[in-house]
């Protein structure tokens, strides 16, 4: 064993993994490897888990970036697949973030279809809910044309929930596309501005979730399947206030 | 003579996920979040260091935690799993 060999560390096995060393030093420590067993079976092990980590994940990892990686990321090149495969940061960071039992909750969700809605549709509400001139393309002035074009579009009963009472008011809804199927935005504003989205999309994978509840960032969503429709909706807002929101919006479209 | 079992290869796939799913979220938050960034979303550290606001050195040590924790919590679970059966 040679000099450089012998100060091979915890973080030189890291680095090794992740290709992060140069060719020189992946030479010692697959050298260094070769005379310590035990050690390359714990990084056996480790390669493993990122392994296991892509074979759970990477089904959810063609969502849109979230903003939190752009702005970190941004002034350089990024390759494609990153920009693709960011994206389950999204939803799977978002439950890091939060903590507690609703986030544990949420990981054991092994349900791509809901993972991949609560994305789209904070992706969504980051998108429309900034705009003032345009927030929306069929305004609540038009609600029974928006309602009836939007049931059209998504094969199923679109509904716009009366929120008057919790404090909101409809703005209106446009379509949006969701991998080459319609899905729809219906969004509503409080009388201080703050605006909340209610995502929607047909659902004919057969499957159907409870209610369940994600947060990125300053952002939280519920979200559902039921029968012929999915559900998130969206606001920056926590939780508990959501919740209430949320609730009278499932009470109010519950088949 | 060898018996064996067959489990049908979705449930033992739905099995391995919930398991996989069940110990991140036994991690700590931060140790989570690297794994997540540089194991599945091929960051490298550098990238992982900016998006995340931690030093190199502390990205490194957060990855090496959260392995270690990782197959600690992998390694009990099995084991719950074939006491419980």
């Amino acid at each position: 064993m040679n000099a450089a060999a012998a100060r091979i560390g915890e973080d030189d096995l890291h680095a090794f993994l992740d290709g992060e060393l140069s060719p020189e030093r992946q030479a010692e420590v697959t050298a260094w490897l070769a005379a310590n067993p035990d050690e390359a079976e714990r990084l056996a092990a480790y390669r493993q888990q990122i392994a296991d980590l892509h074979e759970s994940y990477d089904a959810v990892a063609a969502e849109p970036l979230p903003p939190r990686l752009v702005a970190a990321t941004q002034g350089r090149a990024m390759s494609g697949r990153k920009l693709l495969s960011a994206a389950a940061a999204l939803v799977l960071l978002a439950a890091g973030f939060a903590g507690g039992w609703w986030s544990k909750d949420w990981l054991l969700d092994t349900s791509r279809q809901g993972v991949a809605l609560a994305a789209r549709g904070v992706s969504a509400h980051r998108v429309f809910t900034v705009e003032v001139r345009h927030p929306v393309e069929v305004a609540a002035d038009q609600e029974a044309h928006l309602v009836k074009w939007l049931t059209k579009r998504l094969g199923a009963r679109v509904r716009a929930p009366d929120l008057s009472a919790m404090g909101y008011r409809l703005v209106g809804g446009r379509l949006l596309a969701e991998a080459g199927t319609p899905a729809a935005q219906l969004m509503y504003e409080s009388a201080d501005g703050g605006r909340m989205t209610i995502y929607l999309r047909g659902n004919n994978s057969g499957e159907e979730t409870a209610f369940r509840f994600v947060a990125a960032g300053d952002i939280s969503a519920f979200y559902w399947l039921e029968e012929s429709l999915a559900y998130a909706i969206v606001a920056e807002l926590p939780r508990t206030e959501l919740l209430t929101v949320a609730h009278e919006i499932y009470r109010q479209l519950e088949p | 003579m060898e018996v064996e079992v067959a489990v049908p290869a979705a449930q033992t796939d739905r099995l391995a996920l919930r398991d996989l799913a069940a110990a991140l979220a036994q991690l700590p938050d931060d140790q989570r979040e690297m794994l997540l960034l540089v194991g599945l979303e091929g960051f490298s550290y550098r990238e992982a260091a900016r998006i995340t606001g931690a030093p190199m050195g502390t990205v490194m040590s957060r990855l090496s935690r959260g392995r270690q924790r990782l197959r600690q919590v992998m390694d009990g679970e099995i084991a719950q799993l074939r006491r419980v059966k």
